[in-house]
């Protein structure tokens, strides 16, 4: 049995790595292809595109958190956005994404709002298919950092103002969040 | 000609490489889950490879003008490797392995940007799954794109990932179906 070295024994990379965009365009419009083929409804290309987010969400979490933060992670909620807004966007699409809000009707809700979502620029959605926003997958890198960091949260991509991706905190969250706030009055 | 080459690279829009590793491998795994046979999978990404080729092709072809008509595989070796590979995945390649009187050659990709956060576990392999075959049919499909019928199948070995292609023949022009009298 011939010992290969694996992933572990590597050190991490300081991730300068650049492909060009053409590929990842093309790669994402393939994989956008596939969900399509494999999907009744609307809905269900959203949910696979956004569970294939998840998938990336976790892995590069990991990895933000280890290089930039040297394994600190935030525990406050505004700070969670602000680091997601900011260096996890960086990170992932070389500039911060474009406005955080809280929604005025629900104290449960965020907004994340980007103009132009990378993985948006080069998919043309077909007219039936309106509501279909493929940056779900970004909603679902988002939902995946947010969960892991015991942030519970639904998060979905809608078309307002660019893309807005909808951050739906769960209730005991924002609980928590209030009772952490009045005890450090 | 190197220098404007150099200056086409420049040029081009980049993104991250890991955005574009994980994403990859986000595809893959749920291959792995919808098709029951890991070959099945190698098939698939080699589909999907060749339809991004040929898509790339045009992109390739669009942006750097002054690439010459090749004539034989030496050739095709040469702007793969200085041109189109590093233009694409942001990774040196190089030519080697010239066998059946330069009908086949071996290209071999230093550091593989797909490979890069990766493990394939050995039993995938042994199954038949062919983790960078997408490459290999991204070559296929830009090569058939400009008329060239070629063979390509990936191997990952290390971080060195080799891709073996056998050229076929030179596809005629010819009409679409349905179109001749």
């Amino acid at each position: 049995m011939v010992k290969t070295t694996g992933i572990l024994d590597k050190s991490l990379s300081r991730g300068k790595g650049e492909v060009n965009l053409s590929t990842f365009a093309v790669l994402f419009s393939e994989m956008v292809l596939y969900a399509q083929n494999r999907s009744e409804t609307v809905t269900d290309i959203h949910d696979k595109i956004a569970s294939y987010g998840k998938q990336v969400g976790l892995r590069m979490f990991d990895i933000i958190v280890l290089r930039e933060k040297g394994y600190k992670r935030e525990t406050k909620l505004l700070g969670m956005l602000m680091f997601i807004k900011s260096t996890v966007w960086k990170n992932l699409f070389g500039k911060e994404a474009d406005k955080l809000e809280r929604s005025n009707d629900d104290h449960c809700t965020y907004l994340l709002i980007e103009k132009d979502p990378l993985v948006n620029t080069y998919i043309s959605v077909p007219r039936d298919k309106g509501v279909l926003n493929c940056a779900a997958f970004a909603a679902g890198i988002v939902e995946a950092i947010l969960e892991s960091a015991s942030f519970k949260c639904k998060v979905t991509a809608h078309w307002h103002n660019g893309t807005a991706y909808v951050i739906q905190f769960d209730e005991s969250v924002i609980a928590r969040e209030n009772a952490l706030m009045d005890s450090s009055r | 000609m190197s220098k404007a080459i150099k200056q086409n690279l420049a040029d081009s829009k980049k993104m991250s490489a890991e955005l574009f590793c994980l994403t990859y491998g986000a595809m893959v795994t749920e291959m792995l889950k919808d098709y029951e046979d890991p070959k099945d999978v190698t098939i698939q990404l080699d589909k999907m490879g060749f339809n991004m080729g040929t898509r790339l092709a045009d992109d390739f072809l669009a942006k750097n003008a002054n690439v010459p008509r090749c004539v034989d595989t030496r050739q095709i070796a040469d702007v793969l490797c200085r041109t189109a590979i590093p233009c694409y995945l942001g990774v040196s390649a190089t030519a080697s392995s010239w066998t059946s009187g330069d009908r086949e050659f071996t290209i071999t990709l230093e550091s593989n940007p797909l490979t890069e956060l990766v493990q394939v576990t050995p039993n995938l392999v042994s199954a038949g799954l062919s983790y960078s075959q997408m490459i290999a049919g991204a070559i296929r499909g830009a090569l058939e794109a400009v008329h060239f019928k070629v063979y390509a199948s990936a191997t990952d070995s290390g971080s060195n990932t080799e891709i073996r292609i056998r050229f076929d023949q030179v596809l005629k022009d010819s009409l679409p179906a349905g179109e001749d009298d």
